[in-house]
């Protein structure tokens, strides 16, 4: 069985590997930084751009191949590179790693406990007028982007706050003025953490919801559901027992790949809420021609997503005796 | 085995328990509303087993979920329903809920889905109990052991902790059986219990049933279509058409004298196993009106050949004969007495051919096959998938065809039979040996040659329903193979109502689709396509089984038919040894990639000598009660052994009757050295190292 | 034998609806499912009459109302520089709708031909695709479009090169999905026979596989719409999809949302339509799920 899982370990490495180095490619020759420069007033003197660009192994006048070998090496040793103005890509990482993990982790956790919740019910009320409105209501959800609903959902925050005359609702950043009270720096959090939380957790339980709700269904056709009732189990019995375990086994594997590319899931709430996250990094390293820094967040979100397969895979084998014994 | 009861009866035996009246069961469709059930009643006596007889929508399902009140909540319900005396209909789920898997349990077709995947069986089990009884946790578990034990699963301390799909099909039908009887129910519903299985596992499963009744008292209603199930376990049968119940009565008078024409014709078209009927089966034409709009009148009229005006105008009732509890609802009763399916539905004519004169060995060889050998890799791991061994699927079999023959080839799953066909039909390169083709060797072809060889091997699969592409129209369904090799578009038009015409459907419906056509036309259609490239062999893959009874002797009668016009060659497979008894001229007998016994069929029939093809042949219920009582059937012990890992030697010794009553010496032989096929008196060899008639000392140790 | 033939022939194939009429009844029970064709036809229409029907071109400035809020001269009021609200949307939403159907019809397209050909024929070929499809499901494919897009060329044409870049991203799940339909409709016994009659492997693909995976790839086509819709729209918030002077409702929307607090109008029209499309996307996509494949619920994207 080692060898098996060795196997594919590997593979998943090779895998990698191979993405990480075509977004490299793709990256230094799309992105060209020289750009970055072009446009300074004064202008500056094109040997110093040529030898800033150089010195963080981004000029296009050394040969693509060479640039490759250069990062990967720096890769080899831990060192991500720079970006075109020299900060330091690994740095922004690990640090914006943390924001986006603190931002990210109730939203996702609660949104997925809902969504299964909600859809479980509402498959055991198919067609009844709950569950159609509860359909309705996840189809205008879904196709809602986030960046709408985000929106949309500060600007009500904000007719709130100026009907009542408060600062409850925060909606930039992290954390903001802090008060002078006992746990104020936490309170304060919690409130920057609301409405990005709320955003999160309304478009999780969606998505989820409609999910559950169709795995449910299957489950609850299914012939050991007749079965579990013929024995004389109530039908919240039967269904909460046998039709729900059964419909939580794909459950499982989705909720620990979730977990897992949950860092890079947010670009959206992050930027209009102005969290300093990895997704919100994504896209200030493209805007901002940062080659290295686009391909350390790719590589970076790669490696969340083969986390997350190993680890759905993990949960499949612990919620199926059919995977865990054959 | 006995297990202590639960509960003290209710109900003595001989009395009531459970009374139908007047049920209708009615829900709505895509296509309308369907009126499954329509005056329906019955009693049933406790620790009686009644059938109910039909074919697919007769309504005899829809009846088993009506009474458990487990049918979806859009049907409606009328009549009543009484256990015990108290009326079912309109008692709300909490109240039904106590009585089901208590009073009343029920046993469903497909094991394989009827026990959820997660929980093992001992948590089902014991769950069935828990859901009725406060009984204590330990007491529960050692129950339910106990209860595996009665239902004969092997070494039940160890596998009430094993998960369903650790159990093979056969089981797991075990293992519904026991959560069944877990409670002492008065009333058993078993809907196709054996349905899916392999024949010896059948009368396995029929074994542990009448087991169980006898050791719990319950009555039991045994829904199938299975003729011979019914002459083997009831005592009383209700026969149902369209919704109705069109004849009821003891299984002696439904078998013996009989009195509806439809009851009249289905035992009528049935191929016996125990009697030798070549030539024409009588015919029981056209097929079951669908009960969405059925038009008044007897819903049989367009199928009986005793239809009068006053049939189509009105619904006959059920009405005693001679006896008062022998019913049968046809308006021309009186005139029916005495009469057999003989003068009803007269077998039609077939073609015989010239060739049938000519002795076999003066026919040239169509097909040969040398032991041939098929292994695949045996994979493992739902995630991590592995090779974890080799699958023995076929492992050396030599057999011959000979123009205008057919050889049956019989089995039970995991034989070897399909992947055999399969060999042939790839025209390929076998793991060993060789499959020659009129005298080709088929591992040597050229692309080109191997599309040419394809016109003499054609091929007819078992399911109507897939083996037709459901998006072409069924011209283009039979020219395919012209216009792939090569045909004139012209010769494919008139070729085409040729062959529609021949297999017995109207040219004009051409352009129809095959989900127009009912099962039995679909299957015609499929022989009409694989005759029109003009094969000499034909390859035929169960190509009844899966048609309803009354259907399958006009198919049977065809395929017969053709083979006299056309002079062609058949490898029939099937599991059903009573068709291949009527329509094969030989049969080879496998089991576990090997042939075990091969010869003329009549000679395989009448005097079987391997101890495995006498097993098969003795599991199978004949449809005649008088019979079934009076036979001792042999009962194999155990599944079939994995292909990938069989036994040494002789591949059945651990299934073996013989095997077990041997004295030491003799056994090793069985298990060190591999018998071969050695012919005994005229074409007939079997593969046993103590071939020969069952003895009674055999079956006395069982 | 003429006994036989003439009792089966007198059998007229069973009266019962045909596939294609099951589908629509179903299709039409649904409620949401027919608002949202309806809701799509009047979209389309919107798009294609409405540049017409407009006073303001998309492109036009009005230098008399910068910022102003809907009146009867703007119905939904002027950009910061000068542009007629409307006049974007309408352009926004027809290139949001091409881009969508372009997207969907290729992304299914190439899922179709990759997912059944890796599926029937097997061997090395099936490995390889297997491992492009999981190469490209590795890496988010949003970062890589936006890269790609950046270094595209300018001019009247880059969309097509955005279209291209989304359903080059956008097929392999769906792949998958085909693939193992494919695995399943392989073995199939109207397959079998084919290839016992002598068929070639691509005339089964063509000829007996894909049409009878067409449920499938409709409802992919369909969810797919929706799909890209919200991947070019997503994109263009960021300013990585179309590019200015041309517009989509992504580009609308991520301009008005920094203003949405002090000046809704411009955020707010843009992004009324495009839920409004998406929804109607989407339900059409359900329904035809509902209506092709009633059998299995969960099949597709959620």
């Amino acid at each position: 069985m080692l060898r098996y899982i060795g196997k594919r370990l590997l593979n998943y490495v090779v895998l990698l590997y191979v993405a990480v180095s075509l977004t490299y490619f793709l990256a230094a020759t799309q992105l060209n930084p020289r750009a970055l420069f072009a446009l300074r007033q004064p202008p500056i003197p094109p040997q110093i751009v040529e030898a800033q660009l150089r010195q963080y192994n981004l000029s296009d006048q050394v040969p693509l191949l060479e640039r490759y070998w250069i990062w990967l090496t720096g890769v080899f040793h831990g060192d991500w590179g720079y970006s075109p103005l020299g900060v330091s890509v690994a740095e922004q990482i690990s640090t914006r790693m943390w924001v986006s993990l603190r931002l990210l982790l109730i939203g996702t956790l609660a949104g997925i406990l809902i969504g299964v919740a909600v859809g479980a019910w509402t498959a055991t009320r198919q067609y009844m007028p709950s569950d159609r409105t509860i359909t309705a209501l996840s189809l205008l959800i879904i196709s809602t982007p986030a960046f709408v609903v985000g929106t949309v959902t500060q600007m009500m925050a904000i007719s709130v706050n100026n009907a009542t005359g408060s600062r409850f609702f925060e909606f930039i950043g992290e954390t903001g003025d802090v008060g002078n009270y006992p746990l104020a720096d936490l309170v304060d959090r919690a409130q920057h953490l609301l409405l990005p939380t709320l955003v999160l957790i309304l478009l999780g339980a969606t998505s989820m919801s409609r999910i559950q709700r169709n795995l449910m269904l299957d489950s609850l056709g299914a012939d050991f559901v007749r079965t579990a009732r013929a024995k004389g189990l109530r039908q919240s019995k039967a269904v909460m027992k046998h039709a729900l375990r059964t419909a939580l086994i794909p459950t499982g594997t989705y909720l620990a790949y979730s977990v897992a590319t949950m860092f890079v899931g947010a670009t959206f709430t992050e930027r209009i809420f102005s969290f300093p996250g990895i997704g919100q990094y994504g896209v200030d390293t493209i805007t901002n021609r940062d080659v290295n820094g686009v391909v350390a967040v790719t590589a970076f979100a790669g490696v969340c997503v083969l986390v997350g397969g190993i680890l759905s895979d993990i949960m499949v084998a612990i919620l199926d005796p059919r995977v865990r014994l054959a | 085995m006995s297990i202590q009861p639960l509960k003290t009866r209710r109900t003595q035996a001989g009395q009531t328990v459970l009374s139908v009246r007047d049920l209708h069961v009615t829900f709505p469709s895509e296509a309308g509303l369907v009126r499954a059930v329509r005056g329906l009643s019955f009693d049933l006596a406790a620790g009686e087993t009644m059938a109910i007889v039909g074919e697919s929508g007769s309504g005899k399902s829809v009846t088993s979920l009506a009474v458990m009140g487990l049918h979806p909540p859009t049907t409606r319900i009328t009549g009543s329903i009484k256990l015990h005396g108290e009326e079912l209909l309109g008692q709300n789920d909490d109240q039904l809920s106590n009585l089901r898997g208590r009073d009343m349990a029920m046993i469903f077709q497909d094991p394989l889905s009827a026990l959820t995947p997660v929980y093992t069986v001992g948590d089902q089990i014991v769950e069935a109990i828990q859901a009725h009884y406060d009984v204590s946790n330990a007491k529960a578990w050692q129950r339910a052991i106990e209860l595996l034990d009665l239902v004969g699963i092997p070494n039940p301390q160890t596998r009430v902790k094993s998960f369903p799909f650790e159990f093979s099909g056969g089981m797991r039908q075990r293992v519904m059986i026991a959560m069944a009887i877990a409670n002492d129910p008065d009333v058993i519903i078993a809907d196709e219990p054996t349905t899916a299985l392999d024949v010896t596992i059948q009368a396995q499963v029929l074994e542990v049933l009448k087991t169980a009744q006898k050791e719990t008292g319950a009555a039991i209603i045994m829904i199938t279509h299975d003729l011979g199930v019914v002459a083997s376990m009831s005592e009383r049968v209700v026969v149902m058409y369209a919704g109705r119940p069109v004849e009821t009565g003891s299984v002696d008078d439904i078998f013996y004298q009989p009195r509806m024409p439809y009851t009249i014709g289905l035992l009528g078209t049935v191929p016996r196993l125990d009697q030798s009927t070549h030539g024409a089966l009588p015919v029981l034409e056209g097929n079951p009106p669908s009960v969405v709009e059925l038009p008044p009148g007897c819903p049989f009229v367009p199928r009986c050949p005793k239809a009068v005006d006053r049939c189509k105008a009105s619904e006959p009732e059920l009405e005693a004969t001679d006896s008062p509890t022998h019913t049968a609802a046809c308006h021309r009763l009186a005139e029916l007495e005495g009469q057999g399916h003989a003068e009803l539905f007269p077998p039609p004519e077939l073609t015989t051919s010239e060739l049938a004169e000519l002795p076999r060995e003066q026919r040239p060889v169509v097909l040969e096959l040398t032991d041939l050998k098929r292994h695949y890799p045996l994979m493992k791991g739902a995630i991590y998938r592995r090779r974890v061994g080799t699958v023995y699927a076929v492992d050396g079999i030599d057999l011959d065809l000979r123009q205008g023959e057919t050889l049956g080839l019989v089995g039970e799953s995991g034989c070897g039979k399909s992947t055999t066909l399969l060999e042939i039909l790839n025209l390929g390169k076998p793991t060993a040996g060789a499959v020659k083709v009129q005298g080709r060797d088929t591992s040597t072809l050229t692309r080109h040659e191997r599309k040419e060889l394809r016109r003499n091997l054609q091929v007819v699969f078992q399911d109507p329903m897939a083996s037709l592409d459901p998006r072409l129209p069924i011209f283009d369904i039979i020219a395919e193979p012209m216009q792939v090799h090569g045909y004139k578009q012209a010769d494919i038009e008139l070729r085409v109502r040729d062959l529609l015409r021949l297999v017995g459907l109207e040219p004009g419906h051409a352009d129809r689709y095959p989900q127009h056509f009912s099962g039995g036309q679909r299957q015609r259609i499929g022989i009409a396509r694989a005759l029109s490239l003009e094969p000499k062999v034909m390859v035929l893959d169960e190509p009844v089984s899966a048609l309803d009874v009354s259907i399958q002797a006009g198919v049977i009668n065809l395929l017969d038919d053709l083979q006299g016009k056309l002079g062609l060659s058949y490898v029939f497979v099937a599991h059903d040894l009573a068709v291949i008894r009527h329509i094969a001229d030989r049969v080879a007998v496998m089991y576990l990639g090997k042939i075990v016994e091969i010869g003329d069929v009549e000679r395989v029939y009448n005097d079987p000598a391997h101890p495995y093809t006498q097993a098969l042949l003795s599991a199978i219920p004949i449809p005649d009660p008088n019979t079934e009582r009076t036979r001792q059937r042999i009962v194999l012990s155990g599944d079939l052994p994995s292909p990938a890992n069989p036994p040494s030697g002789c591949k059945f010794r651990t299934r073996c009757f013989r095997y077990a009553v041997l004295d030491e010496a003799s056994q090793a032989r069985c298990r060190d050295e591999v018998p071969d096929l050695v012919q005994r008196v005229g074409d007939q060899s079997a593969a046993c190292h103590f071939a020969g008639p069952v003895r009674a000392d055999e079956l006395a140790t069982r | 034998m003429s006994e036989l033939v003439v009792a089966e022939a007198t059998i007229k194939p069973q009266r019962r609806l045909t596939r294609g009429q099951l589908i629509w009844r179903r299709f039409l029970r649904n409620k949401t499912a027919v608002f949202g064709a309806a809701g799509i036809i009047f979209l389309v229409l919107l798009a294609l009459l409405g540049p017409h029907l407009l006073y303001w071109k998309f492109d036009d400035i009005d230098t008399g109302a910068f910022l102003a809020p809907p009146d009867s001269a703007h119905l939904l009021g002027t950009t910061q520089a000068g542009r007629d609200v409307l006049a974007l949307t309408v352009r926004g939403l027809s290139k949001s709708l091409l881009i969508g159907f372009l997207v969907a019809l290729m992304s299914t397209s190439i899922a179709a031909l990759v997912g059944a050909s890796a599926a029937y024929l097997g061997g090395w070929y099936e490995r390889a695709m297997l491992w492009i499809i999981d190469l490209l499901l590795v890496i988010p494919s949003f970062f890589l479009i936006a890269v790609a897009s950046r270094g595209a060329p300018e001019g009247d044409a880059s969309w097509l090169i955005l279209v291209v870049l989304l359903a080059a991203f956008a097929w392999p799940l769906s792949a998958r999905v085909v693939r193992s339909m494919t695995l399943s409709i392989r073995e199939r016994e109207y397959v079998l026979a084919a290839k016992f009659m002598g068929l070639s492997a691509f005339r089964i693909i063509v000829r007996h596989i894909l049409p009878n995976a067409s449920s499938l790839l409709i409802i992919d086509a369909a969810l797919g719409v929706g799909y890209a819709i919200l991947s070019e729209t997503g994109l263009s918030y960021f300013g990585f999809g179309v590019q200015a002077p041309d517009t989509s409702l992504g580009t609308l929307i991520g301009e008005g949302s920094t203003m949405a607090t002090t000046f809704p109008w411009i955020f707010l029209g843009p992004a009324t339509v495009l839920v409004f499309l998406v929804m109607c996307v989407n339900a059409v996509g359900d329904g035809l799920r509902d209506a092709l494949d009633p059998s299995s619920a969960s099949g597709g994207r959620a």
